[in-house]
């Protein structure tokens, strides 16, 4: 038994995030005064660019979306020093995305690796935060995760979800949720090229890795056979195989999720400090 | 090393260029706007689209006074609101809500209303009643016509 949690620790912590989060319990928010994940607990609107009022309008985000600051902020503290392990263990959003993916047969299921998700993720994020401010449009709640799926789940419970639900809008959000979701291999093609809170938290954990102290998922080259198992355990496609046959880690997308671990047969990862 | 550099500057463009899409993406039947609820304040009318399939209002009202029950109001609308919580949890007070009547509503709160209208009966105006005295806060005007129409 003992085994069968430490195996299955990660999903234990995210059916976790998925109670504490989410409707019907909605546990955390309720202490903001809140329900889901919009409102004061919204984590990925406090840091658009306003329109206008550049000072002010950062100062009313900040105050509207109090919740979601401290949040953020102590999800990218810890990233710092740890990893991200709020997006690989705890986000409710992510882990239900990545939960039913894994549920679905693999041949129905769209694989993103084809892609360089920091450099799509970051040309996205650019149009997130500025695309108000140089005249382009706010994407701001449009196709949002952090509404659609708490609203998905609190659905059987609340009519104003299935209302939002059964709008274009909220259709439209459920199709980006199956596809860089549900349906994407590993599912979590939204938390890797989509998702302005990972984008940040991807930025933290680039530069905390080039920090010696810091925890990390960590390969021992001089172990490591170039099966490529890493490669396929990964959901955020961030191992390749390099030219002299060995696993190669970006930090601008690991999850520190402890994937790669479990399926090297070589034992050649491990998570640690340098 | 050309390659890396194809690689970047294509999937750069291709982020910026769904950015693009995503922030341009508007739909007939949904429409976001937000409210300062202050009394002896008019808000600016909010435009809708002229759509003749029923449309959804996502209404943020902020209350900006001390009214704490406050009742909606808008003729041959559905009002629905996410509050209160399914569970309450039991360190908080949580606000009544039935229909469009919320008590107990704190100073600085946001309401988060839909508004389900049919899209044919023209103009609608929205009322916020403070219920306590009966009288009206504020008017929301709501016109036809998408966020590009003039006033009519």
């Amino acid at each position: 038994m003992p085994d069968l949690i430490k195996k299955n620790k990660r999903f234990i912590f995210i059916a976790l995030g998925l109670l504490l989060f989410l409707p019907p319990l909605s546990a955390i928010p309720q202490t903001a005064g809140e329900v889901n994940m919009c409102g004061a607990v919204c984590p990925r609107m406090f840091f658009i660019i306003p329109a206008k009022g550049i000072w002010s309008g950062f100062a009313n985000s900040i105050s509207s979306a109090w919740f979601g600051v401290g949040l953020v902020s102590a999800i990218l503290a810890v990233t710092v020093f740890f990893g991200r392990l709020w997006c690989s263990h705890l986000c409710p959003i992510g882990g239900a995305a990545e939960v039913v993916s894994k549920g679905l047969p693999e041949k129905l299921k769209i694989d993103f690796s084809f892609m360089n998700a920091p450099a799509f993720r970051y040309g996205y994020f650019f149009i997130y935060i500025a695309g108000a401010v140089i005249g382009i449009g706010s994407i701001a709640c449009k196709l949002c995760n952090f509404r659609v799926l708490p609203f998905l789940i609190g659905s059987p419970f609340v009519p104003a979800y299935q209302t939002y639900l059964l709008t274009t809008m909220g259709i439209a959000g459920l199709f980006t949720a199956g596809l860089t979701g549900f349906f994407a291999r590993g599912g979590r093609a939204y938390c890797n090229l989509l998702c302005p809170v990972g984008a940040l938290d991807s930025l933290a954990n680039y530069f905390g890795a080039k920090l010696g102290f810091t925890k990390r998922m960590r390969t021992d080259i001089s172990r490591c056979s170039g099966c490529g198992r890493c490669v396929d355990s990964c959901m955020v496609w961030a191992i390749k195989i390099d030219e002299n046959q060995k696993a190669k880690r970006g930090y601008a997308s690991c999850m520190s999720c402890r994937e790669c671990e479990k399926a090297c047969p070589e034992g050649a990862i491990s998570y640690g400090k340098n | 090393m050309n390659r890396k550099i194809l690689s970047l500057a294509l999937f750069v463009s291709a982020g910026i260029a769904i950015g693009a899409l995503f922030a341009n993406f508007r739909v007939p039947d949904y429409r976001h706007a937000s409210v300062m609820l202050k009394g002896g304040v008019n808000p600016k009318p909010i435009n809708i689209a002229s759509y003749n399939g029923s449309q959804v209002i996502a209404l943020s009202l902020k209350n900006l006074q001390h009214a704490k029950d406050i009742e909606v109001r808008m003729e041959g609308a559905v009002i629905q609101s996410w509050y209160p919580a399914v569970i309450r949890m039991p360190f908080r007070e949580w606000m009544e809500v039935d229909g469009g009547k919320f008590r107990g509503v704190e100073f600085g709160k946001r309401l988060p209303l839909y508004l389900k209208i049919n899209g044919r009966s023209g103009c609608k105006d929205l009322e916020i009643i403070d219920s306590a005295k009966g009288s009206v806060i504020q008017t929301v005007h709501f016109m036809r016509g998408g966020a590009d129409a003039g006033p009519h």
